[in-house]
């Protein structure tokens, strides 16, 4: 799960860091709103945690730019802001939950995971499936056509991410980001993972599943 | 029905403005009308009654004359066909004799049988003519004055004319009255239809008199003045609710967190959280309770602001300038003495670092302090940007000019000279014990 923390409060954000940090959450911070806007652009996010009182540019400001740019990820507003108009305000703007400080963590997560649910309903899926392409997410075992496909763990992350959002095209940005985060490795390695990926999943075939996009990414075509 | 109700002090009516105003006109009108009447009926009955007297008088030397040539038919002399003489009480017709007391002197109006029968008699005292006798003119005035018809007719004709009139004249009244009171009315309608938190400027009614006027500009001006009073209200409550509730996020937050690791370096940061939390509300709630208690209740011990403050104070605020090319600094020339809390420095120059830091993309933000004043210097967006309030970050400016007026010191917001940026000082005016 990858967040974007916006808050300007460096011991709000320490205990958020440590505690989603302990749940093996990718946290992104910006402790000014405007850098946070930048972020919230520049990156894609699975929840946006937005405080409204922030120096540079108010969260109610970052929140309807996110959403006028096409951002879709779920936003929560994280505020000491409790009245009724501003709830309202906060959701007008395009917000998908408004918390209000002092909040309890552990709701705090549950509420983060309902919305993350709603937007990537595969990531909490325990079988994914495309055409005759099926993955156990639990025992990570893949098969097709009832065989059963041995992959290494980079090919089977690069496929359960094409599989979840097929049959969207999923950027190389995406893909290296969801294998190396911000250290991508030099060269073109992820060409070889999707060679190695299409020789052990299409090539026994006849139709093959994954599909490149130009320029883009890849798919998998699941209409067989 | 119970008009009348009691607010304040004073009573007042539940009837509107423009109904008394028009019953008051219209009762005054009334009275005025009938006193009118009457006093127009008097006149007319007094300037009769003047007339006959002036005839009488002249017939009193006919009169005269006729008995002094012995004119008369034994004492009685007639002088027209309305009016006769009589030469003595005795020479009076038994039906005037009965009703004219022997002896009265004067002019006086007799009325007989019901008023269908009227005279008018006068007493002329004149030795060579009667001696110790009276001599009576009278006069019949039945035939001068109208029939019972005619009356009726008179009556009926003045009773409707007096009566169109008077609503002519109501009517006049609602009105003059409409007219006068309808921009007072509409005023009223303004306030009365206004939303509950609208305090939006109300219009000045058409046609409206200088005093209407001079009301809704006074009710203007108190209506904004009410609306920036609520705007602090609510910016106050805003900034008490951020930094009340950021260390409660905190201690919540470090609740939870020490249940999920007993590794000892972790359990230490949120330790040093826990403490940092309590530290900052406790300061949050002495500058507030400092700034609602009454001038001059306490006064507090000497704080000597040093370095170690105002590092602190940039430290726990330099997580603004992550990612930014901006340098924080403390000039500290000398270190003032000032009758204020330490949490009430530390909130001071915690709200001007941090507007200084988030309005500063690159550059300095400098602490500069001697024993007159306290300045953050930045070379940010300026004067312009800075003096806005932005989603609270402009309401810590508002603390900070609240502290200031609160322990007596002087706050300002200057330009660079033209460099980039501004200052924000705070200037230590010395107290009478300071």
């Amino acid at each position: 799960m990858r967040l974007l923390l916006v808050e300007d409060s460096r011991d709000v954000a320490g205990i958020l860091f440590d505690y989603f940090e302990a749940l093996d959450y990718e946290l992104d911070y910006a402790a000014d709103g405007r850098q946070g806007l930048t972020l919230g652009l520049e990156n894609s996010y699975d929840i946006i945690l937005l405080d409204v009182m922030l120096p540079g540019m108010g969260g109610f400001e970052i929140c309807a730019a996110l959403r006028q740019q096409g951002i879709t990820a779920p936003i929560l507003m994280l505020t000491a802001r409790d009245t009724r108009e501003d709830t309202l305000c906060g959701f007008g703007q395009g917000a998908d939950d408004y918390v209000i400080k002092p909040f309890d963590l552990n709701i705090l997560q549950a509420r983060i995971e309902a919305l993350v649910r709603r937007v990537h309903p595969e990531r909490f899926q325990q079988t994914l499936r495309c055409g005759s392409l099926q993955l156990d997410m639990r025992t990570r075992e893949v098969f097709r056509e009832g065989q059963r496909i041995i992959l290494n763990p980079t090919g089977f992350r690069i496929l359960a991410l094409l599989a979840g959002k097929a049959p969207a095209t999923v950027t190389r940005e995406e893909i290296s980001y969801s294998l190396w985060k911000d250290n991508p490795p030099d060269g073109d390695i992820l060409r070889n993972h999707i060679y190695q990926l299409r020789s052990q999943v299409d090539k026994p075939f006849n139709k093959a599943l994954i599909v490149t996009v130009p320029k883009t990414g890849y798919r998998l075509d699941c209409n067989e | 029905m119970n008009n009348t109700g009691r607010k304040g002090i004073g009573q007042y009516s539940r009837r509107s403005f423009r109904f008394q105003i028009t019953s008051a006109f219209i009762l005054m009108a009334s009275v005025v009308v009938l006193i009118q009447m009457f006093l127009f009926g008097v006149a007319i009955k007094d300037s009769e009654d003047a007339v006959i007297e002036r005839r009488l008088s002249l017939y009193r030397d006919i009169a005269l004359r006729g008995f002094q040539y012995h004119m008369d038919n034994n004492g009685v002399l007639s002088i027209d066909s309305l009016t006769t003489a009589y030469k003595g009480h005795g020479h009076l017709p038994d039906h005037l004799r009965e009703n004219i007391n022997q002896g009265w002197h004067g002019v006086q109006e007799i009325s007989l049988n019901n008023d269908s029968e009227e005279y008018m008699a006068l007493t002329v005292y004149e030795p060579s003519v009667a001696r110790d006798e009276l001599i009576y003119i009278i006069e019949n005035i039945s035939q001068l004055e109208a029939n019972e018809h005619q009356s009726a007719l008179q009556v009926g004709v003045y009773s409707i004319a007096g009566i169109i009139l008077f609503a002519l004249t109501c009517l006049s009244m609602v009105f003059i009255v409409r007219r006068l009171t309808a921009p007072l009315i509409k005023l009223s309608h303004q306030l009365h239809h206004a939303e509950s938190d609208d305090l939006s400027l109300l219009d000045i009614p058409k046609y409206a008199p200088e005093e209407v006027r001079q009301l809704v500009t006074n009710l203007n001006h108190y209506r904004q003045r009410l609306k920036h009073l609520i705007e602090r209200e609510r910016s106050f409550t805003s900034f008490a609710s951020h930094e009340l509730r950021t260390p409660l996020t905190v201690m919540r937050g470090v609740a939870t967190l020490l249940t999920i690791s007993t590794e000892p370096s972790f359990i230490q940061r949120q330790q040093q959280r826990l403490i940092k939390a309590t530290t900052d509300m406790n300061d949050v709630v002495e500058t507030l309770l400092g700034l609602i208690r009454d001038a001059g209740q306490e006064r507090s011990v000497p704080t000597s602001i040093g370095r170690d403050i105002l590092e602190q104070v940039l430290e726990d605020n330099r997580q603004l300038l992550t990612s930014k090319a901006v340098d924080a600094g403390v000039i500290l020339i000398s270190n003032p003495i000032v009758r204020a809390p330490e949490s009430v420095i530390r909130i001071l120059l915690s709200n001007l670092v941090r507007n200084a830091m988030a309005h500063t993309s690159h550059g300095s933000v400098t602490v500069e302090v001697n024993d007159q004043y306290l300045r953050v210097i930045d070379s940010g967006s300026g004067l312009n940007t800075q003096s806005q309030t932005h989603e609270g970050y402009g309401i810590g400016l508002l603390i900070v000019n609240d502290i200031c007026r609160k322990y007596g010191w002087t706050f300002s917001l200057t330009g660079n000279n033209g460099q980039p940026g501004c200052t924000a000082s705070v200037q230590f005016n010395p107290g009478p014990d300071q």
